[in-house]
């Protein structure tokens, strides 16, 4: 149980990085959910379940960060494949300033410096 | 890759699990059939790295190592993510690539979870019904009481100009009439109720009016998120549109200055929010 709490933070800040995750990874590329996942879990501590990153497609995809496009497959049903809109470039772009941000200011933190300010950051 | 009818069955009963513990989670209808499709491609991708006849246990070991399906359920539930200003929440249709046969469910577009209706129409309707509801009642009290003796108490809330009001010893004194079928009203009772019939309607009619108004408001600011503004219109105009004609009908000419006015100063309006616009 205490293992299991243990891991719990992680599994909490893993969350709250999806989107950036999965936004991240499609922005040199368009690739299918597999693709996707295959490629997440290629990057040390991205790893994600299916039941996890296809629901957030779904959700990136009706807030037009993304769009989709079907694609016939050789070895079954069509793939979907996903790409980055220009909003969703845009959403991108704010999310990793905020993030390189927060980074910085935790490093400050932990690394016992002053603050660094967020001001300005997601507008 | 060929799936046999035993596999084709198993994987279609995994693939409603999916689908209905995302239906549980109420997932859209076309959300459901985006994740189970992704969900689909998958797990054809992983049987055809085993094979080109995939068995039932090819499938069983492929289906192990996925997430089960109520998974899916608690992965639907996390919330939404915010739309960027001046994007529809209206989820833009799938393209289908020129070489891929169109199937139903790939050229229908997908939608977001279902518009809800406005609940402040809603509760402007429920306004403009109670204040008819009270013109009613005020008026079968008024027709009561007109039709009733009422008793000449001197205890009164708008006592005549000079009578001056002693105290409660006075009314027992004062009560003149009395009839055989029915007990007469003293007269503060009537007032208070009165009043009160009177007030109702009027509060209601403006509190639905503005309710009405207020949800016209937000539901076209909802970008397709909120319905019902045909209700909120219903709602808004129900009083202010028979009383403007009405004062139309007694004071004709003010009204056409003041409609004339009204129109002169929402076409400047207009000029002045379109011109900048149309330069950009």
């Amino acid at each position: 149980v205490a293992e299991l709490a243990d891991r719990m933070w992680v599994s909490q800040l893993r969350k709250g990085l999806v989107e950036l995750m999965v936004l991240a990874a499609l922005r040199r590329e368009e690739l299918y959910g597999y693709q996707l996942l295959q490629r997440l879990a290629s990057m040390n501590g991205l790893s994600l379940t299916e039941s996890t990153l296809y629901p957030v497609l779904g959700r990136l995809a009706d807030d037009r960060l993304v769009a989709v496009r079907q694609v016939p497959s050789p070895s079954g049903p069509p793939r979907r494949y996903y790409r980055l809109t220009a909003v969703g470039e845009k959403r991108l772009a704010e999310m990793l300033a905020y993030w390189k941000q927060i980074s910085a200011s935790i490093d400050a933190l932990a690394g016992g410096a002053g603050p660094t300010s967020l001001e300005g950051v997601g507008t | 890759m060929n799936l046999n009818a035993d596999v084709r069955a198993r994987l279609d009963a995994h693939l409603d699990a999916v689908e209905k513990a995302l239906a549980e989670a109420k997932c859209s209808r076309e959300r459901r059939r985006g994740i189970v499709d992704d969900l689909e491609a998958q797990i054809t991708d992983m049987l055809a790295a085993r094979g080109a006849e995939p068995t039932l246990a090819d499938l069983e070991a492929v289906l192990t190592t996925l997430d089960p399906p109520e998974a899916y359920g608690e992965s639907a539930g996390m919330p939404r993510s915010q739309p960027a200003p001046g994007e529809s929440p209206v989820r833009p249709p799938v393209e289908v690539y020129s070489g891929a046969p169109a199937t139903p469910a790939a050229a229908s577009p997908i939608r977001a979870p279902g518009p809800q209706m406005s609940r402040m129409a809603v509760v402007g309707f429920i306004c403009i019904v109670g204040s008819i509801i009270c013109s009613a009642a005020a008026l079968a009290s008024l027709w009561t009481f007109a039709s009733t003796p009422v008793a000449h108490s001197s205890v009164t809330l708008f006592p005549p100009a000079g009578v001056q009001v002693n105290g409660p010893e006075r009314m027992g004194t004062a009560t003149t009439a009395s009839t055989a079928w029915a007990e007469p009203h003293p007269a503060v009772w009537r007032e208070v109720i009165i009043i009160c019939t009177l007030v109702g309607p009027v509060v209601f009619a403006l509190l639905g009016t503005v309710l009405g108004w207020l949800a016209f408001g937000r539901i076209r600011a909802s970008r397709g998120a909120l319905y019902g503004s045909g209700l909120a219109l219903f709602d808004g105009l129900f009083y202010p549109l028979p009383l403007g004609l009405l004062l139309c009908l007694i004071f004709p000419l003010p009204m056409i200055v003041l409609l004339m006015v009204a129109g002169m100063i929402t076409g400047i309006w207009f000029l002045v929010r379109l011109i900048p616009a149309t330069a950009r």
